[in-house]
């Protein structure tokens, strides 16, 4: 899978792992594939790393695969999921985060695309 | 007469007795929230892909576990799903005796068609259900259920509730189902529910 996501101040590529230019590490992005007829899906991250002194805010994000990327959020409140759009997903100095799929995940990205596509593409990413 | 150890250990088995009789006898002991005799979620009127009618009582007999979402979700409901789908295969013979069913809360969106295909990429059994927004939202409030669109970018998303609600053999409401929950415990509540007396 390919991904490209732009930071403030550069912008970036990764082909699964790959340290970026800079202090951020993406490790891992997948998809699962989408079910049939959704032509939404959610792309996660096995971990974002800043190992840098300073915040990084990923901003935005293209894909081939899909026609809209967002960031999202989507937190549990009791038992109502709830999920909106972010600005950036924003890595202070040092942290680390995870975005896994059916996970307590606080953040994720969210594509949008006609169905054939995006699970295509899903499942190719899984082998 | 009983030495001290023989006294201690007689002793020891009489509690474990007590507990492990105790524990058998515990109400309380599906994993899942045990909502039994909730004065709501009685019953649902609903459209199947094919537009026919689908109440509750077409299911007696079976344990019905219904979710509600929208085929546009990302996560939480796909993972809802996956995980019946887990529940099932550890159900082993006695997921016969489970109907899954998934009612949109977005019906705006999610066709009959939408549906068919959807709840079949999961497991060809799964039953998808719809009706239109005032009838929907009537369901909705009858299971407690919130949801709520939210726009995003060109298109919108919906907050909504994850529990998943199982119905006994009977009909009656008797559990809300976590979404945190595992695919064990669902598994272990549902056999239990399967273990009462007809």
């Amino acid at each position: 899978m390919r991904i490209d996501i732009a930071t403030g101040r550069q912008r970036l590529s990764s082909v699964l792992t790959l340290t970026l230019a800079g202090d951020v590490t993406i490790d891992h992005p997948y998809a699962v594939p989408s079910p049939a007829g959704a032509r939404t899906g959610g792309m996660y991250f096995r971990r974002l790393t800043n190992a840098g002194k300073g915040l990084e805010r990923l901003i935005s994000a293209t894909t081939p695969i899909a026609r809209t990327i967002e960031f999202h959020e989507m937190r549990m409140h009791g038992e109502v999921m709830k999920m909106r759009a972010l600005d950036a997903i924003e890595l202070p100095a040092g942290a680390e985060l995870s975005v896994r799929h059916g996970g307590r995940k606080e953040v994720m990205v969210w594509v949008q695309k006609p169905r054939e596509a995006v699970a295509a593409h899903a499942d190719h990413s899984n082998h | 007469m009983l030495n001290r150890r023989q006294f201690q250990s007689g002793l020891l088995a009489t509690v474990s007795s007590l507990w492990l009789s105790g524990c058998k006898d515990a109400p309380q002991s599906f994993k899942s929230l045990d909502i039994t005799g909730a004065e709501y979620g009685r019953s649902f009127d609903l459209l199947d892909p094919d537009g026919q009618r689908r109440k509750l009582s077409d299911f007696k007999g079976r344990l019905v576990m219904v979710f509600f979402g929208f085929t546009q979700c990302p996560d939480v409901c796909p993972t809802a799903l996956s995980r019946a789908v887990a529940v099932q295969q550890l159900l082993g013979p006695d997921a016969a005796r489970l109907q899954v069913i998934f009612v949109t809360i977005d019906p705006e969106r999610d066709t009959g068609e939408l549906l068919r295909g959807y709840t079949a990429a999961f497991d060809p059994g799964f039953l998808g259900l719809r009706a239109d927004a005032a009838r929907t939202a009537a369901v909705a409030r009858e299971f407690k259920v919130f949801y709520q669109k939210v726009a995003t970018g060109s298109s919108y998303t919906m907050d909504h509730t994850a529990l998943s609600y199982v119905f006994d053999p009977k009909g009656h409401l008797r559990l809300a189902v976590r979404h945190a929950q595992s695919a064990d415990e669902v598994a272990h509540d549902l056999k239990r529910l399967l273990a009462e007396p007809a």
